[in-house]
């Protein structure tokens, strides 16, 4: 009887399982499975006509989630992009060691991904996921990271096929927050890094410190967040700071993300020091705008999820069999700076709120050569670099 | 019990894993329309796996007298970083360097559970988060790439190889020799083993010396695999263990259940799974429900409720 009752549990969450395998399959089947519709043969003395759209791609991307403030747009602009230029777009997240991307970049060569989009964790396994790529015959592109090690960049520089990447210039953004809280009043700083060894935040706090050896605010408190912190950290962190210093009226942090900065504002609520005590940080909380009335945030660097677009845009070109150079295409990109509840209602009204897309569908196809054959990797620059939040408030009003 | 029923409950507990892993190969086959049957992905599946079925094999003796170990992702990690240190002096240190960590941290591990007769589930996950602060400390200040001795070691052949040596001599150990029956008869019976004159302190030493010694090695063929280690190298490792021995049909309180087939089984359904749910385009946000629904319905059938002690 036992035994029978344990089989019918593993048999129900079989089925379970099986059933939700089914109601989550994207599957989508391939162009030479589907049959066309409404499609008939040409008559022999017509020339065949002009596509009208590109051929359907699909693309994986792997990426650290799709559920934080970044990622979560991240996704919403490259599904949408996605829809423009018809490319079916994949993720895997979750992977937070190197192995497991090249695992995620091997599984996606396996379900016939024709290009593969990364967020890489360290510049040594950049290689090992590329050569993924290179074996399977795809290209590859990268989001959010450049290549550091030069060996590594000297060998991807010539690699056939790496598109290229975008970045921002992560070290001069967390000096520019750094500027923007002292200028805001916040002159004696607490410091909440992320875990060393992830590039980008390393970088950011390479430039919080450049600003702080040059004396634009004071160091009095540091704190380094573990390795997979979750917002409680920020809150023993923010406690911390504002209860064993009493001279500190400003936090700075590298990351906001996963509840992080809200945590952080809450708990500056919490112990009274509103007015008192300002923030800057990376990322965007979700009560942003609150925290901007209630003069707590003072600063946010932000609007970066347009990073993975460009890189998106670099690859649909190259699926579409026009690829925007013959090198790897590097684009730099813009921090969005909010400095004010102005700035934060413009920033959630025309850049980043829900059903908002900082370009059409019309000017994502006007970013490929099959829609606009004159576009170029300098035009793709050139948009990357209007990305300010003065030129889409110029652009929009 | 009677013998009619101990021989069923025996044969049906043995082909579970088996026809969990027929069941995992075939629905993808269905959903993907075979794809997953090629053979350039059933060698993918094969070398995904390499890792997670090294590291298994030797966690397999540690669960078998009943001890879970959370300090195996944490362990391979600093593991991996010390051998990167050690490459840099010059590159044929890295192997043992690596190797010599591994087991270092397990023995500790096993030292400390015993000395101090603090659970081994509690003495390694303070040595998790030990050995993941030795990790950032090292990769904090150097940075720590693999040898350019060993880039060419990257090749199927080396992980299968390597696999098929760890399999052969972990079941030969497991099943022929003390190493293996002592760790099953302490985890069946503790004080039963003990009357019984086995000297239990010592057999689960050395179920961790193996323990150890697998990770080393998984430690460097992750290594060779990624090209380089990071602060979150590692990461995750030990719960990835821990599902396959359950899917595999091995109960985490240990005991007779244990066995080799079941922890290479184990690794195989979930590294399968991993694949399937990606080549069929299953979001990320469902991939986790997933996995947990299966790990679940996997421990309800192999938890062996009569020990019913996860903590030993």
């Amino acid at each position: 009887m036992k035994t029978t009752r344990r089989i019918g549990v593993l048999l129900l969450a079989v089925f379970m399982g099986f059933g939700l395998l089914i109601g989550c399959s994207n599957q989508q089947p391939s162009a030479s499975e589907t049959p066309s519709e409404n499609v008939s043969p040409p008559a022999e003395s017509e020339a065949p006509a002009e596509p009208t759209q590109p051929e359907r791609k699909k693309v994986g991307v792997i990426i650290w989630s799709t559920d934080d403030g970044l990622s979560s747009a991240v996704k919403r602009i490259l599904d949408y992009a996605g829809e423009a230029l018809n490319i079916e777009v994949q993720y895997k997240t979750g992977d937070f060691d190197t192995e497991a991307q090249v695992k995620a970049a091997e599984n996606f060569v396996a379900a016939g991904v024709d290009g593969i989009l990364c967020v890489p964790l360290i510049d040594s396994g950049i290689p090992k996921i590329y050569q993924v790529c290179e074996d399977a015959q795809i290209p590859y592109v990268q989001a959010f990271r450049r290549i550091d090690d030069p060996d590594n960049a000297a060998m991807m520089e010539t690699a056939p096929y790496f598109l290229g990447y975008t970045v921002e210039n992560e070290e001069k953004a967390g000096y520019d927050l750094l500027q923007i809280l002292a200028d805001a009043g916040g002159t004696t700083v607490g410091c909440i890094y992320n875990a060393p060894g992830s590039s980008f935040a390393d970088r950011r706090k390479a430039g919080i410190e450049k600003g702080l050896s040059e004396g634009i605010a004071e160091k009095v408190a540091e704190f380094t967040l573990p390795l997979s912190p979750t917002s409680e950290a920020w809150v023993e962190s923010t406690n911390n700071f504002i209860n064993t210093y009493p001279e500190l009226n400003g936090i700075i942090m590298t990351s906001g993300s996963v509840g992080g900065a809200e945590a952080s504002i809450a708990t500056i609520m919490k112990n009274n020091a509103v007015g008192k005590v300002k923030m800057v940080t990376f990322d965007q909380p979700a009560n942003s705008e609150e925290a901007f009335e209630q003069g707590i945030l003072v600063g946010l660097a932000t609007g970066t999820y347009t990073d993975a677009l460009y890189s998106f845009i670099i690859m649909a070109n190259a699926l579409q069999g026009n690829p925007l150079s013959d090198e790897p295409v590097k684009i730099d990109a813009n921090y969005i700076y909010i400095k004010n509840l102005e700035d934060a209602s413009n920033y959630k009204e025309y850049i980043d709120g829900e059903g908002v897309y900082p370009y059409t569908q019309e000017e994502i196809q006007q970013m490929t050569k099959f829609y606009n054959p004159d576009f170029t990797a300098e035009d793709l620059q050139e948009i990357a670099s209007q990305w300010t939040m003065e030129d889409i408030l110029a652009k929009v009003k | 019990m009677s013998p009619k029923r101990m021989t069923q409950k025996f044969n049906l507990q043995s082909i579970i894993p088996f026809l969990g892993l027929v069941f995992v190969i075939v629905l993808f086959a269905v959903l993907t329309n075979g794809r997953n049957l090629s053979l350039s992905n059933i060698n993918r599946i094969i070398l995904q796996s390499v890792l997670l079925i090294i590291g298994s094999v030797g966690a397999a003796f540690t669960i078998a007298h009943g001890s879970l170990n959370f300090s195996l992702g944490g362990v391979l990690g600093m593991s991996v970083a010390i051998g990167g240190l050690a490459g840099m002096i010059h590159p044929i240190l890295t192997i043992p360097a690596i190797l010599i960590a591994a087991v270092l941290g397990e023995v500790l591990v096993a030292s400390l559970h015993i000395a101090l007769k603090i659970p081994a589930i509690i003495v390694s996950l303070a040595m998790m988060f030990i050995t993941k602060g030795i990790l950032v400390g090292i990769t904090q200040t150097v940075s720590v790439g693999l040898s350019s001795s060993y880039i060419a070691w990257d090749t199927p052949a080396l992980y299968f190889s390597v696999l098929l040596c760890v399999v052969v001599i972990g079941y030969v150990l497991f099943q022929f020799t003390k190493i293996g029956k002592y760790n099953k008869a302490i985890g069946a019976n503790f004080t039963a083993a003990k009357t019984s004159g086995v000297p239990v302190n010592k057999y689960k030493i050395l179920a961790f010396i193996v323990s150890g010694f697998t990770l080393g090695i998984s430690a460097f063929l992750n290594f060779v695999r990624t090209g380089g280690v990071s602060a979150t190298t590692g990461s995750g490792y030990e719960i990835n263990v821990l599902i396959a021995l359950v899917l595999g049909g091995i109960s985490i309180t240990g005991g007779t259940s244990v066995k080799i087939r079941g922890a290479v089984i184990g690794c195989l359904i979930l590294t399968i799974l991993e694949n399937g749910l990606v080549m069929i385009g299953v979001q990320p946000a469902m991939m986790g429900l997933i996995k947990g629904i299966i790990f679940l319905a996997s421990i309800a059938l192999s938890y062996d409720r009569r020990n019913g002690q996860v903590i030993t």
